[in-house]
């Protein structure tokens, strides 16, 4: 998959795209400024990976609320530019916590209570559709 | 004695509960008149619990044995998004609208214990994505100083029923700003403390990485009671620390750091930076000292949390799939359930989010957003860390404008995420912020402002020791 690549100046040239997702086709400035060329194809295809459903209309309001907030974070890449971006865990007063695993609580002290919440249930298990 | 509940504040009401002024139940009984008086033009509340009397009762047992703690029977409102079990918990989503709580959160049984009376769940964004209240599947929270502006949002239930009277204080939840800028919209005390101090556990996920239980009152002090009964390490939520003993902050010799070149952008109202630079001269005259600083990184907060938050809210969202909880539509087949649910459970700013979250998630794009989000993350903290070196202290507006009209922005989401230009910034770096009531814009009604504080890690006790100078308490 390539897209086109539109320089300040004006001329196009291929650019190396993302392989494994349909997603936006970038329009590179020489500044190393993006903007954003989201179609509906790449809504429809957000919305379809997130289970969601979006009428046509809703489409064309999402693309261009989306356009419009990415072009304002893009300004992070000013910011951040070719920086290592190792750096971006960057985390050093924090640290993972573990704790044991053993007598954190009483087995199935919350199931019933749990499976109570379900809008499908039958013998003690949640009940969904079968899925092969 | 006749309860004015205008001038009543935590401290002031316990000492009436310990010395029999009133009971528990007459002063539960004074906020439900007072929400069944206003609350049909604020709407402020979900629901009104049906055993509030029964709680008060149970917290005046507690109050004449002198046991239970420094909240036994005062009235508080709880921001929908907080479980209390057994309670309806919706999160303003119809995706929620009948579930129901099957165990407490920390902050909601730290509260029981001591005493609390919780009157209702309060209205707000939903699933706390918003900035007016105006995204409750319920219908929006009204601003008691002007029905016709929003309370602010997220947590615009919490901040509105506290400054009409409808409880004598609130919890709420603070993302990018969602207790804060509605304190400050209703002309309340609102605080995001530091993150990890209050437990998450049983507060339904926005950013998790962001997210913060925080109290909404009427003051500094009252603020700090509450802030104590709820902090504390959690073994439920592994992002909680140990909260030392709250140091008392020296009130002399403490030094406010104004970031100007931050502060001073075209996006602000005049009447707010007049405001703010009046408080700041308040300060001075109270012995603070003031003075200019420069966080060169702070300004691409905003960006930043436009980033991780919806990143965050796109994964924390997949969990509602309508088949362990909450609503459930059948459709031919086990995918078609989860679509069917999804769009009729989830409003539009709530699926926008996800969206905009599963763009910045994708393979190709999370090196583009999401890495380069955390490393400007990085550098704001470390912004934040070399300014506290010389000041004890951050102030800022809360919000670049008073309240808005109803209506105004619910159009245009990139215009109302700049309201939250001031507030992001405490939530990326996870540093403790209040916003303070400072004065009013004035106009056909006057609107509320506000100042806010930031102190370094830990350093509650700073906000409201400032707090209380600067409240006059």
């Amino acid at each position: 998959m390539s897209g086109n690549l539109r320089s300040a100046a004006g001329e196009e040239r291929a650019i190396r795209q993302p392989t494994d997702m349909c997603v936006p086709r970038i329009m590179e400035f020489r500044d190393s400024q993006y903007l954003f060329m989201i179609e509906l194809k790449d809504i429809e295809k957000l919305a379809e990976l997130s289970r969601i459903n979006v009428s046509g209309e809703e489409k064309q309001a999402f693309l261009k609320d989306i356009e419009s907030i990415l072009n304002y974070v893009d300004q992070i890449k000013t910011v951040a530019g070719e920086a290592d971006m190792t750096m971006s865990r960057q985390e050093t007063e924090l640290a993972n916590v573990f704790r044991e695993d053993k007598d954190c609580r009483d087995l199935g002290r919350f199931t019933e209570a749990l499976i109570e919440s379900a809008p499908e249930k039958e013998n003690g298990y949640i009940k969904v559709k079968k899925i092969l | 004695m006749m309860i004015n509940l205008k001038n009543l504040t935590i401290s002031k009401a316990r000492g009436h509960l310990i010395k029999g002024d009133f009971k528990a139940v007459e002063l539960a009984q004074s906020y439900l008149d007072r929400i069944e008086e206003t609350d049909q033009d604020i709407n402020a509340y979900l629901e009104i619990f049906s055993d509030v009397l029964s709680q008060a009762e149970s917290a005046d047992r507690k109050i004449a044995k002198k046991e239970g703690g420094l909240l036994s029977g005062i009235p508080l409102a709880i921001k929908d998004n907080i479980l209390i079990k057994g309670r309806k918990c919706s999160a303003s989503s119809k995706i929620l609208a009948d579930y129901v709580a099957p165990y407490d959160s920390t902050v909601a049984r730290k509260l029981k214990d001591t005493g609390a009376v919780f009157l209702g769940r309060t209205n707000m964004d939903e699933f706390a994505m918003g900035g007016s209240t105006e995204n409750s599947a319920f219908g929006p929270t009204k601003n008691p100083h002007d029905l016709s502006r929003v309370p602010g949002g997220s947590s615009g239930g919490s901040a509105a029923a506290v400054a009409s009277g409808e409880a004598l204080a609130s919890l709420g939840s603070d993302t990018g700003g969602s207790v804060r800028q509605p304190a400050s919209f209703c002309g309340v005390v609102g605080l995001k403390p530091t993150y990890g101090s209050v437990s998450r556990y049983g507060l339904i996920a926005m950013g998790s990485s962001l997210d913060q239980i925080g109290p909404i009152t009427k003051t500094a002090a009252d603020a700090e009671i509450i802030f104590n009964a709820i902090k504390g390490k959690d073994i439920m939520d592994s992002t909680t620390i140990e909260t030392a003993d709250l140091k008392t902050a020296d009130s002399k010799n403490i030094r406010i750091g104004v970031p100007t070149g931050f502060v001073e952008n075209e996006g602000i109202d005049e009447a707010v930076l007049k405001n703010f630079n009046d408080s700041l001269e308040k300060f001075k005259s109270m012995g603070y000292e003031v003075k200019d600083i420069n966080l060169p990184n702070v300004k691409y907060s905003l960006a930043v949390y436009y980033t991780i938050m919806p990143a965050e809210v796109s994964s924390n969202m997949a969990r509602f799939d309508g088949m362990r909880y909450g609503l459930h539509i059948s459709g031919k087949n086990l995918i078609d359930d989860y679509f069917l649910t999804r769009e009729a459970g989830l409003g539009k700013e709530v699926r926008r989010r996800i969206i905009l979250g599963a763009y910045v998630l994708s393979s190709g794009y999370y090196d583009a957003y999401y890495n380069k989000a955390n490393f400007v993350r990085t550098l704001i903290k470390n912004d934040y860390a070399e300014a506290f070196r010389n000041v004890d202290i951050i102030a800022t507006p809360t919000a670049p404008s008073p309240a808005f009209k109803i209506g105004e922005k619910s159009d245009n989401p990139l215009e109302m995420y700049l309201s939250d230009m001031f507030t992001t910034p405490a939530n990326i770096a996870g540093i403790p912020a209040i916003s303070l009531p400072s004065g009013f814009k004035a106009g056909a009604k006057n609107l509320p402002l506000g100042i806010q504080l930031m102190s370094n890690y830990g350093r509650e006790d700073i906000l409201f020791g400032a707090g209380k100078d600067f409240l006059g308490e």
